[in-house]
């Protein structure tokens, strides 16, 4: 018969006397089981009446008659504060279930209020606070390079420098080095029985893993061997990959698969958990489905300032980052003694927190957010104080008789305490609740930026924190009103209602609340005001190109079918031809990197004595394109020409470059006919003729110009691995399988990757504003209608304590519209310095966020001004309400009425 | 509860009545309340095995033992003499309530 009980009932019955339980445990089980089986109440209800059951008669559990003196008595659980508290409990429950209104708006704003912080606490933890899922995470540094006195800034490492690391570093146990396929020479198509695809590829040194502390979940990581220039052939596979593309098979390891057309032992397979963290600046490496050794070949040495290794350190124990920041100072020096190019580009070296270089984009758009929780958590307890102030005033005659039986003060305040806190653990299991779907429904609307999504979660230090914040401010305010109350003269309180205030005498604690509201309310509402501002005008910006009707996707082309530039540049020629003649096909184009894809490989160029001796003290973004490639992508050419069949791979070599370049290198001449050095040594070869200058295209950050551009001509310069970009008119939608069809007709072994409209990118690339805005709007939408409601409370208690002196008014001749007047006026003496306060703390937040602004200065005149005109309609609805309600009852009534 | 001149608590009266014909376990009391009360009237754990108890202590209830055929480790629970007393004047004093309403209720009519 008895089913098993759920634990929370079971748990619920120790509140029962030890005695009672031992004697009719199995009784109630057996009954209870009963119940669920017959019952045909609701599930809901029936748990409702069995728990109210407990909670109801757990103190008649506590008394039974001593069998030897026939006296009844009662079992006294813990030291007897027990008993009482349970009868204050009993007490207060029941005082709640009769004012449902009161319980249910107060656990509503509570709820609300801490659910939105918990899930926001939940995001910050998750994204900001948590170690990376590493072994020792905390001792993982990320290691940058400056060159050119801040020109150049990047974790890229030259692959000399990184030896030498290795053998100078005293404060680092280990380094390990990585970077893309494309530096090694693999584009990572995948051939074999299943469809060609295009894999991501990374090279990493063999301690790259066992430093992470990542173990393989089948076969080894890479062995030193392995390292050696022309090595074996040898891959690891992504967990992703393993069971898209092979099924899971657990035999993998061993087996041959053809990368690029060369078949690759697979070694190892990773675990699934595992996901490799970087920092946006990190270009060459990512998160990579195959795994292949870095081979670098030492023996022929390349220039120190040719970087492209992403190098991690381990710090020895007990090592501080400030520590290992001087070792790297040291070595810095060394280096820059002995290279002679370091030396002129004044190379520093920077030690980054891993965990930090990750999340540091995040943590500002986060923090905001955090505060803006702050400001919905602060309004929801000064409403909630509002109403437990109001409901205490009208306990008053209550405790009045109360403390005249004898009640101590400290009985009183208990008693009131308990209440509160109940009110607070009720609020606390509705919150559980909407912080679960909040946490959800946060990631959902997350932008793909935001790193470290994964670790999210609602676990017990979210929950802690949850608790405590429910405490903590269920106590603040539910002590203050508390004390208030017993603080009051016991006459005082048995007179209660009979208390005469004379009128426009206003309730001074609900001024201070009025006040904080108005305060707290429009701090969000300018920092909504702000944001939304940014976001238009960093929308309303042309970034140098027009993403409407462009499709875009990447190819890699195999070497061994492609080895020479020529190939490569003749293919692309015969694409962008094929393509073209497409219908509904513009204009085409090709760029070794799409704008907005995060940072490319930097051209250091020199254009005067100046920077030719201090070389690399200025870079640019260099990207080879094609010349359909800027009438596809909609940026203006201002001056000379695009590239043209002139430009050819045997031809004098030229570029095009953008007017930021052109401006600081040329300032004021054209720049057309000039010529940019473009490397180190100067000779002949080194030199390009400048044949076009176009406008500046937001390549990396919409919100911000970084670095001048320099294109290259194609045919001179044709990598591997490019993006081409098709401009149609109409949808874009069926024209994606067309281009595919055509690729595959072309040569079935290339793999597309990434096919996806211009417009996605943009969007992403402004994702994480649009998220911070979206949701601190949201948050300033909540905290308006907290303080609407709170200051919509606080006038109407102040009117329903003045009914009687209304009722004399209406009575005398007065007219209702005048007394709605005076009660509005009135509270605006509060609102309108209330306001002034606000705005002037808005524009010290403003200053706090400034970095987030775009465009906007945080003391921006038109966001003020609205911010002011939201929250005083707000406030007038807040107070004409109650004000007329007043003015509406009968005054005969009025007069009667006790107060 | 049941000194002399104390009312005898409704739950209390009904539980008196379901065990004035058989002794009865708790979840047969249950039942039979809720069948004699038309379902108005039905007792959560808690709250039946409290009172009881304090019938139990009060004298009015006792435990007994289970029958014989019965296998199971329920607590079977009697009526006592003064039980029957009680319920016994507790239905007097109630039919005397009835009586006396429903002679005030003919009067107002006529």
């Amino acid at each position: 018969m008895s089913a098993e009980l759920p634990v929370v009932y079971r748990l619920l019955l120790r509140v029962l006397s030890r005695r009672f339980r031992d004697n009719h445990r199995s009784d109630i089980e057996d009954l209870v089981g009963q119940m669920r089986v017959e019952s045909g109440r609701g599930r809901l209800r029936l748990w409702t009446a069995l728990v109210w059951d407990v909670l109801a008669h757990a103190p008649a559990t506590y008394r039974f008659k001593r069998r030897d003196t026939g006296q009844s008595t009662r079992e006294v659980p813990n030291r007897g504060v027990g008993l009482g508290l349970w009868l204050d409990m009993r007490h207060s429950a029941r005082a709640l279930r009769r004012q449902p209104t009161f319980t249910l708006v107060t656990v509503a704003t509570l709820a609300i209020g801490i659910g939105i912080t918990t899930a926001m606490f939940s995001v910050v933890r998750g994204v900001l606070l948590r170690p990376l899922p590493y072994t020792d995470a905390e001792q993982l540094a990320n290691v940058w390079v400056d060159l050119g006195t801040g020109n150049q800034s990047l974790p890229a490492v030259s692959p000399g420098d990184y030896r030498d690391y290795q053998a100078r570093s005293r404060a680092f146990a280990e380094f390990a080095a990585a970077s893309g396929g494309n530096m090694i020479g693999v584009s990572g198509v995948l051939t074999g029985t299943a469809e060609p695809e295009q894999a991501v590829v990374s090279a990493v040194t063999a301690n790259f893993f066992p430093l992470l502390g990542v173990t393989p979940m089948l076969g080894r990581p890479f062995v030193a061997d392995e390292e050696a220039p022309n090595g074996p052939a040898v891959v690891i596979l992504s967990e992703r990959l393993w069971r898209r593309r092979y099924g899971s098979d657990v035999t993998i390891v061993g087996r041959l698969i053809p990368i690029d057309g060369v078949p690759h032992r697979i070694v190892a397979v990773l675990p699934a958990a595992f996901h490799l963290l970087l920092p946006t600046e990190a270009f060459l490496v990512r998160d990579a489905d195959l795994w292949k050794p870095l081979q670098i070949d030492y023996r022929t040495p390349r220039p120190r300032n040719f970087t492209y290794l992403t190098v991690f350190g381990r710090l020895r124990p007990l090592v501080t980052f400030a520590q290992a920041q001087e070792d790297m100072n040291r070595i810095a020096n060394e280096l820059r003694r002995e290279h002679v190019e370091l030396d002129a580009a004044d190379m520093r070296i920077r030690v980054v927190p891993l965990h930090d270089d990750v999340v540091k984009h995040a943590r500002p758009g986060l923090l905001i957010l955090f505060g803006a929780v702050a400001v919905v958590l602060l309004l929801s307890c000064t409403n909630i104080a509002n109403l437990l102030l109001a409901r205490g005033k009208s306990q008053q005659r209550e405790l009045g008789i109360r403390s005249a039986l004898g009640a101590t003060r400290w009985r009183l305040m208990r008693l009131l305490l308990t209440e509160t806190l109940l009110l607070a653990a009720m609020g606390g299991v509705v919150r559980t609740l909407l912080a679960r779907g909040a946490v959800v429904a946060l990631l959902f609307a997350a932008p793909s930026t935001l790193p470290r999504q994964d670790a999210v979660t609602i676990d017990a230090p979210v929950l802690t924190f949850a608790a405590l914040t429910t405490v903590v401010a269920a106590l603040l305010f539910g002590v203050a009103p508390a004390f208030r109350n017993a603080a009051d003269d016991v006459m005082v309180r048995l007179r209660g209602s009979g208390t005469r205030h004379p009128f426009l005498r206003r309730v001074r604690a609900g001024d201070a609340l009025i006040g904080c509201e108005v305060v707290l309310s429009i701090v969000l509402v300018v920092a909504t005001g702000l944001l939304m501002r940014s976001f238009v005008t960093m929308h309303a910006i042309h970034p140098g190109f027009d993403s409407d009707g462009v499709l875009t996707l990447r190819l890699g082309l195999p070497r061994s079918q492609y080895p020479t530039t020529a190939a490569r540049s003749d293919f692309v020629r015969t694409l962008a031809e094929r393509l073209e003649a497409l219908h509904d096909v513009t204009s085409v184009g090709v760029i070794s990197q799409l704008p907005l894809t995060g940072s490319g490989p930097l051209s250091p160029y020199a254009y005067d004595e100046q920077t030719a001796k201090n070389w690399e003290s200025v870079t640019a973004d260099g990207r080879p394109v094609t010349s359909g490639y800027f009438r596809t992508m909609g940026t203006h050419l201002i001056a000379g020409r695009l590239f043209d069949d002139r430009d050819t791979a045997g031809g004098p070599r030229v570029v095009v470059v953008d007017t930021m370049l052109a401006s600081r290198a040329w300032p004021g001449e054209s720049g057309v006919g000039k010529y940019l050095q473009l490397a180190p040594a100067r000779s002949p070869d080194s030199l390009a003729e400048v044949v076009g200058i176009v406008e500046h295209t937001r390549l990396i950050d919409l919100r911000q110009d970084v670095r001048g551009q320099i294109y290259y001509a194609f045919p001179q310069s044709a990598p591997r691995e490019f993006a081409v970009v098709v401009r149609a008119n109409g949808d874009l939608g069926p024209l994606a399988p067309v281009i595919r069809e055509l690729l595959r007709d072309l040569d079935p072994a290339l793999a597309v990757e990434k096919m996806q409209p211009m417009q996605a990118l943009v969007t992403a690339g402004t994702a994480d504003a649009q998220f911070t805005l979206w949701l601190i709007a949201a948050f300033a939408v909540v905290a308006v209608s907290l303080a609407g409601i709170g200051i919509y409370g606080v006038m109407s208690y102040a009117t329903s304590r003045r009914t009687r002196e209304i009722g004399i008014r209406l009575a005398l001749g007065e007219k209702p519209s005048r007394i709605t007047q005076v009660v509005v006026t009135d509270a605006m003496f509060v609102v309108v310095p209330s306001v002034a306060v606000g705005l002037a703390v808005s524009i010290g937040v403003g200053r706090l966020i400034r970095h987030t602004l775009y465009g906007v200065s945080p003391a921006d005149g038109v966001t003020l001004t609205a911010a002011t005109a939201v929250l005083l309609v707000v406030a007038t609805i807040g107070c004409y309400l109650p004000a007329r309600r007043a003015t509406r009852i009968d005054p005969m009534r009025a007069l009667r009425s006790e107060s | 509860m049941s000194r002399d001149n104390d009312r005898v608590p409704v739950h209390c009266f009904q539980i008196l009545l379901a065990l004035a014909e058989k002794d009865c376990h708790g979840a047969a009391i249950v039942r039979t309340v809720l069948d004699q009360t038309d379902g108005a009237m039905r007792l959560w754990p808690v709250k039946l095995y409290a009172s009881l108890e304090r019938m139990v202590e009060a004298g009015t209830i006792a435990e007994c033992a289970p029958p014989i055929d019965e296998s199971e480790r329920r607590r079977y629970y009697r009526i006592t003499t003064a039980g029957r007393r009680l319920l016994a004047a507790e239905a007097d004093r109630l039919a005397q309530t009835v009586q006396l309403a429903r002679a005030r209720l003919a009067r107002g009519r006529s």
